[in-house]
């Protein structure tokens, strides 16, 4: 019974490890995926001119999930016009929608900021605030992305040998 | 008109206050808020003043004051968060919302050079109403299009006296056709949005199943884009007034579409005095000349010429031709 029972803990820290791994690789997923619905949204502003509830609806149609669920309840809280702000509004489905996935509290952050100045001002205004996120996102992708081949052995590693330590102080 | 997109335009508490005053939005013209003066409503063609309970007074002081932020809130709701899409009509003052309502703007100029640039610390908003009247024109359809077809027909009048809403309604009429006329198509350059009051490009008010619209552009320019573009039967437009107007209402003409078009005036006697218009009443292109009464009866038809200025109809000599009560 007890070489099983190691067997599983030696298992069950590796899959933690692996699963840790695959989280970072999930978060650069879904950073490409907010740095793409960033790119389309500014495109939208500089060369269509719509409204952003309309261009959120309309992207909502194209993007993947979770940023389609994202997009279609925040252009349809918008157009309800309630006793909220555009920011808040944007906040609060930032956390609803995209909360839950693999991105960190950072990511989010920095998305609820861009939110923040977006429909406010002029459409240079706009195109400035986006580029900045389009920005930050890239340089973070690409830091996540080099540092990731790194931490994701690391973690692996740690997983495995977490496990046979944990085995050999249970033995 | 649907109650509730004049309603979404203002924040809780002003639309609150308009809720409770069991208004017929039928016969509200106008809804206009100044900072930190009262909230004033043109309803029926009078001034109503709604204090903080929805109830109505004809005395200011007991109107409710609109603050800075209803302001605000109103231009975020109006423009859907998104000012930056309406910078081309802020510039002209006015933006058209979803239901083809109208909303003016007024604040502080800024001018670069000589050009206006935009318009910022918005304090004075104007929501004008817009109303479709089904039929308004049904009385006045005989006159512009006979046995022949339909003719170059030019309607007068001053402002706010119902020659675009009487416009509209022609426009859906020859479009859609009676049992005397096939319908025809129809090009309506529609330069500020008030004939179709266009909502990201679709018309909100009904202009017809023929009916193609070019929205938000120049007359000039928008006259010989449709006729080149959409080969309309017949092209409309709304206030003629400059030179290039005239030429491009020369040439459609000339191309063999007809025209129908609405300038500012007061009489035939006018149109014939400016020396544009005259132009084209001694040229013969329009064939009807619609005179429109003054405000204190919108929408009633005066005078009717035809191309050589005979009167065709006169209401104070025979008899009325009464339009339906209209706004332009």
């Amino acid at each position: 019974m007890r070489p099983v029972l190691l067997l599983l803990c030696c298992l069950f820290s590796t899959l933690l490890g692996m699963l840790y791994a695959s989280r970072l690789k999930s978060r650069i997923r879904e950073l490409k995926g907010l740095e793409r619905m960033a790119m389309l949204i500014r495109q939208e502003i500089a060369y269509g001119r719509q409204p952003l509830p309309d261009i959120f609806e309309r992207l909502g149609r194209r993007m993947e999930q979770p940023r389609a669920d994202f997009l279609h309840a925040l252009g349809r809280e918008l157009k309800e016009h309630g006793d909220t702000g555009f920011s808040e509004i944007f906040s609060r489905q930032t956390d609803a929608c995209l909360g839950t996935g693999s991105l960190r509290q950072e990511d989010l952050d920095s998305l609820k900021e861009m939110g923040a100045y977006l429909g406010y001002l002029d459409r240079d205004t706009q195109l400035h605030t986006l580029d900045m996120y389009l920005r930050d996102t890239e340089k973070r992708i690409r830091e996540l992305s080099e540092q990731y081949p790194e931490k994701s052995r690391v973690c692996r590693t740690l997983g495995a040998m977490g496990g046979i330590f944990l085995a050999v102080l249970l033995f | 008109m649907k109650r509730e997109d004049v309603l979404k335009l203002f924040p809780v508490k002003i639309r609150d206050i308009l809720g409770r005053a069991h208004l017929d939005f039928n016969r509200l013209q106008e809804i206009r808020l100044r900072v930190n003066r009262p909230l004033i409503l043109l309803y029926d063609g009078r001034e109503v003043f709604l204090d903080g309970f929805g109830r109505q007074w004809s005395m200011r002081q007991k109107g409710y004051t609109v603050t800075p932020e209803d302001i605000a809130e109103t231009l975020e709701y109006v423009s859907s968060y998104s000012m930056y899409a309406y910078e081309e009509e802020l510039r002209q003052g006015y933006l058209t919302v979803r239901g083809g309502h109208r909303v003016g703007v007024a604040g502080r100029a800024v001018v670069e050079g000589e050009k206006l640039k935009s318009v910022q610390y918005i304090s004075f908003v104007n929501v004008r109403i817009a109303h479709q009247i089904p039929g308004c024109a049904d009385r006045l359809l005989p006159y512009v299009a006979d046995g022949d077809g339909v003719c170059h027909t030019l309607i007068v009048s001053a402002p706010r006296c119902g020659k675009t809403t009487l416009l509209r309604e022609l426009i859906r009429r020859i479009s859609d056709g009676t049992d005397s006329h096939p319908g025809l198509s129809v090009g309506v350059v529609d330069e500020r949005s008030e004939i179709g009051g266009c909502y990201l490009g679709i018309p909100q008010n009904d202009l017809g199943v023929r009916t193609d619209v070019l929205d938000g552009c120049p007359k000039a320019q928008g006259m010989m884009m449709l006729v080149r573009s959409m080969s309309p039967a017949v092209i409309a437009v709304d206030e003629i007034a400059t030179g290039e107007d005239i030429r491009a209402v020369e040439t459609v003409a000339g191309c063999g579409c007809k025209v129908l078009a609405t300038v500012h005036g007061s009489s035939m006697e006018d149109v014939r005095r400016r020396p544009m218009l005259e132009k084209l009443v001694s040229e013969r292109i329009f064939e009807r000349y619609v005179i429109l009464d003054g405000a204190a009866a919108p929408g009633r038809v005066r005078e009717v010429y035809d191309g050589r200025g005979t009167c065709l109809y006169d209401r104070r000599g025979g008899s009325r031709l009464v339009l339906a009560e209209t706004g332009s």
